[in-house]
């Protein structure tokens, strides 16, 4: 834009050494007449700035007037139309009168810093200013006249910009004819015109790439197919056919399975708790140290934790008769014990419910008893006084305090989905009694109390001047419509139905026709509570952990993945550190959909699309791109077409090359050619 | 059970020590004569880069995956990356003064990886999977790592004003410019497969951009009449910058939240 008569360059060698000589530039080592001609231009970095800048400055304004120009006052006089084509035509005059400095300019090393240095500030530019954000966000952060500043100059949305996309189009434009200039078909320019071309190459590529392009998504549940996607890019028509069928006939989610952790929580700076260390629950039970000098091994893990019962052979013969049978698919014996007043029986497939007594005698008092009315909730105190307890009552305890009866549940179980307790049937398996004891001036102390561990507030970390507390249950044993009772001293099982025997028969035939298996009866057996896993799947894991510090003593504890249970966090003897059981976070091991490409109504391909695995079909690539985990057989798509990507990757490979040659192969050929 | 992270950690302190031990031994290896200290500092490098590979090589087995995953682990790699050049240049070309700066960097970098270190090893997330992910990490970093001792020789050559310094720099930052491009290539066709788009404007991309533009501005702009030398090794210093900030300033970003390629 500005011509200045400043004196061609004189050449100079940048650097004493050969192999920095090499790496200069064709513009100075190339026999250019732009160095020699003085009736050619010569630009500067300024004058290039300049013209880049007033580039910007048309390219800015543009949208503005073009709105201007569209408004009703204006339009259809065809006065916006005439301004434009007078400005355009100012703008070929313009370019027509100083084509050859315009030329010189624009395949100047001085241009090329300009375009350079103004593509790296708007770029950066790019980063500093909120891109596509919402309206408020641009308020809150800039203000009313910051937020227009922005707008203004298309900073929101500043990659697609009209003054971007101009910028970039000058770039290649400029590129384009420093090529032509340049007579890159001369082995020493090779790298120069694979370079600069490779860059012009890629543009051309994207351009395609928007012109030609679609970007849509198809959402699809396994079994469904589509044969269209819903465009996201804006076009105009929404649904874009594909031309063939996709059908989703599979979709998997893997997940890492070693996901379970022992964490180590300590406080950190700011007194917040914060994950200091990891322990992954290997094969190995070595003794690991977990700071703080203490040492920690896991003695048994189960994955999805129960407390199982289990008869036992009573070894000096003092048990009570005791009946074992497996159930259904159940892979454990269920157990009954004779005269246990806690136990209601089994509930049999065929919605008869058994039981075990010791003598006839036994069952005939059963028959004739009156119908009761439930459990019988009893409290036993540390000095063995019992206290007759309801769900919802306070009763007074020793030293002024009060225990009031929040709920009982025969069957304890807790949910880790909804951190709740409740119960899993009616059954009496593990009745727990949730009390909290009120003391004046004080928080209440909830605590369960289970009547199958009576000992569960001792282990598991309740101070030592708490209030021992025992739960007792007793069930009332009374009859219902369909019984089997199994009488210990004959071995025989009677049918029962409304309180009348109508069949009798011996063990091993009492359940013929019923999913009933092994059944046996154990003279004198006793009882026990063990721990164990339902299922190899890591539901509810709880793991049993020694720990001691240095040569102490061996403490054992257990830990849940509960965190709200006491055992759900393990206390160090540091008093600084807590051992707590979780699974891992982000623990998506793959996507996996199976894409079925159907053409006419027959299947043509099959493949299976993952995240890094598209699937490439008529023009089509298809991305494994969402989910949702609470619809497990949905998978989403996104579809992309983009009849540009072969020439960009040409272009991501021509111009590595081109720069590798300028770099390393081009100081060789001049190196001989000089020598 | 045993240590899902830690058990690392002590070789890591290790490997910063012997940087550390580096760095300090060249202190009074400053003076001309004392080329003993400098050969010390040297041999405590090259044991530092020794352990290095080492630890590379047993968390690639322990996490069963390429360990550039985390900020913590890139940490490491970056280390070893900047020792690998900086050995190749002390045997090409006896450059021993690369080694205060290449120990630094490394302690620099040790100390903070192990100030904010990984509890555990992270799992690859689905779109980390991919054949791309080592020769665009490994580029990228041996680019940063050569940048880098171009940057060290910038100062050296701004310092001593010797042409020779401002040759080894320009051939570290041409070296480091055509990995940065392949990097930035190779991740452009790892993102089409991994995301549908070559380019996607996301922040950190648009900063990789920043600093390509900076070096291929400082390739240009050292060809001008009058900045072939200091000037253009003030430009090396300032470009490297924008690879600091690639590196470690995402957060800082009002964008970065849109990112999804910044480090957690």
């Amino acid at each position: 834009m500005t011509p200045t008569t400043a004196p061609a360059p004189v050449r100079r060698m940048g650097s004493a050494s050969p192999a920095a000589a090499a790496h200069d530039d064709a513009h100075r080592d190339s026999p250019n007449p732009h160095f020699s001609d003085p009736r050619v231009h010569h630009p500067t970095i300024a004058s290039s700035t300049l013209l880049v800048g007033a580039v910007w400055g048309l390219l800015v304004v543009a949208p503005h007037l073009q709105r201007a120009m569209s408004t009703p006052a204006l339009d259809g006089t065809g006065l916006g139309w005439t301004v434009i084509a007078v400005a355009a035509a100012l703008l070929a005059l313009v370019v027509f009168v100083a084509r050859r400095v315009l030329f010189a300019t624009i395949t100047s090393l001085p241009f090329s810093i300009a375009m350079l240095g103004s593509l790296l500030v708007a770029t950066m530019v790019g980063t500093l200013v909120l891109q596509n954000a919402e309206p408020a966000q641009y308020l809150a952060r800039y203000g009313e006249s910051g937020t227009r500043v922005v707008r203004g100059l298309q900073l929101d949305d500043l990659f697609h910009s009209t003054w971007f996309r101009g910028l970039v189009a000058l770039m290649a434009l400029s590129l384009s004819l420093l090529c032509v200039r340049n007579k890159v078909w001369r082995t020493a320019m090779w790298g120069h015109g694979l370079a600069h071309g490779g860059v012009v190459v890629i543009l051309i590529g994207g351009l395609i790439g928007g012109i030609g392009g679609a970007k849509g998504f198809i959402d699809l549940h396994e079994g469904q197919t589509a044969s269209s996607m819903v465009r996201t890019d804006g076009a105009a028509e929404r649904v874009l056919p594909l031309g063939f069928s996709v059908t989703l006939e599979e979709f998997d989610v893997d997940h890492y399975d070693d996901a379970w952790r022992l964490f180590l929580y300590q406080p950190g700076d700011s007194g917040e708790w914060q994950v200091k260390r990891a322990f992954q629950l290997g094969e190995t039970d070595d003794w690991t140290a977990v700071g703080g000098g203490e040492l920690v091994r896991v003695v048994a893990a189960w994955p999805d934790y129960e407390l199982r019962r289990e008869l036992r052979v009573s070894a000096d013969g003092t048990g009570r008769p005791g009946l074992e049978l497996t159930l259904g698919a159940d892979s454990r014996p269920s157990v009954l014990l004779a005269g246990a007043s806690g136990d209601a029986g089994l509930s049999l497939p065929d919605g008869s419910r058994l039981r075990l007594v010791d003598t006839s005698d036994e069952l005939q008092r059963l028959i004739a008893a009156p119908a009761g009315d439930g459990a019988r909730h009893v409290v036993r105190l540390a000095d063995g006084s019992e206290l007759d307890v309801e769900p919802g009552g306070t009763y007074p305890l020793p030293q002024g305090a009060r225990l009031h009866v929040m709920d009982a549940l025969p069957d304890f179980t807790y949910d880790i989905a909804s951190k709740s307790a409740r119960s899993a049937s009616d059954e009496p398996r593990n009745p727990a009694l949730e009390v909290a004891i009120l003391r004046d001036g004080q928080d209440p102390e909830t605590r369960w109390l289970f009547a199958k561990m009576p000992d569960y507030g001792s282990q598991h970390g309740q101070a030592a001047d708490a209030l021992p507390l025992v739960y007792v249950r007793e069930n009332a044993l009374t009859l219902g419509a369909h019984e089997r009772v199994a009488v210990a001293a004959d071995g025989l099982v009677r049918e029962l139905r409304d309180g009348r025997v109508v069949d009798t028969r011996p063990l091993a035939e009492a359940f013929d026709g019923l999913p009933v298996r092994d059944a046996r009866l154990l003279p004198s057996a006793v009882e026990v509570t063990v721990p164990g896993t339902r299922s190899e799947r890591w539901d509810r894991p709880v793991v049993e952990l020694e720990h001691r510090v240095g040569g102490g003593p061996v403490q054992r504890v257990s830990i849940s993945a509960d965190h709200t249970r006491p055992e759900g966090v393990v206390e160090l003897a540091d008093g600084n550190s807590v051992l707590v059981l979780d699974k891992r976070g982000d623990d998506v091991k793959s996507f996996t959909s199976r894409l079925a490409v159907t053409v006419d109504g027959e299947k043509v391909h099959e493949a299976l699309v993952r995240v890094n695995e598209p699937l490439t079909w008529g023009g089509f690539m298809f991305y494994q791109s969402n989910y949702r985990p609470e619809d497990p057989t949905y998978s989403g798509f996104l579809v992309m077409r983009d009849p540009g990507l072969p020439v960009v990757f040409t272009g991501f490979a021509l111009m590595v090359a081109g720069m590798l040659f300028i770099a390393y192969v081009r100081p060789r050929i001049l190196a001989r050619r000089y020598s | 059970m045993f240590d899902a992270g830690l058990a690392i950690h002590p070789w890591v302190g290790a490997m910063g020590a012997l940087n550390g031990g580096a760095l300090l031994a060249w202190l009074p290896g400053a003076r001309k004569d004392a080329v003993g200290w400098r050969r010390a500092a040297l041999v405590l490098l090259v044991l530092a880069f020794a352990l290095n590979t080492t630890l590379l090589v047993a968390r690639w087995v322990d996490a069963g995956r390429p360990p550039f995953k985390t900020l913590f682990e890139t940490m490491i790699f970056y280390p070893w990356c900047v020792g690998l050049v900086t050995l190749v240049l002390v045997a090409m070309h006896r450059l021993l003064v690369l080694v205060p700066f290449a120990a630094g960097i490394s302690a620099f970098g040790i100390g903070y990886a192990l100030y904010r270190p990984d509890v555990d090893t992270v799992l690859l997330p689905p779109a980390l999977q991919s054949g791309w992910f080592v020769p665009h990490v490994v580029t990228y970093f041996m680019s940063y790592a050569a940048l880098f001792v171009s940057f060290a020789l910038a100062i050296l050559a701004l310092a001593k004003r010797s042409r020779s310094f401002e040759t080894y720099a320009h051939g570290a930052a041409i070296f480091g410019l055509c990995a940065l491009s392949a990097g930035l290539v190779m991740g452009g066709v790892w993102g089409k497969f991994a995301w549908g788009d070559w380019w996607g404007w996301d922040p950190k991309e648009n900063w990789a951009l920043v600093t390509w533009l900076a070096y291929m501005l400082y390739a240009h702009l050292r060809l001008m009449e009058g900045w072939a030398g200091r000037r253009s090794m003030v430009v090396l210093v300032g470009a490297f910058c924008a690879v600091v900030f690639t590196y470690l300033g995402m957060n800082m970003l009002p964008t970065a939240e849109q990112s999804m390629h910044v480090y957690q």
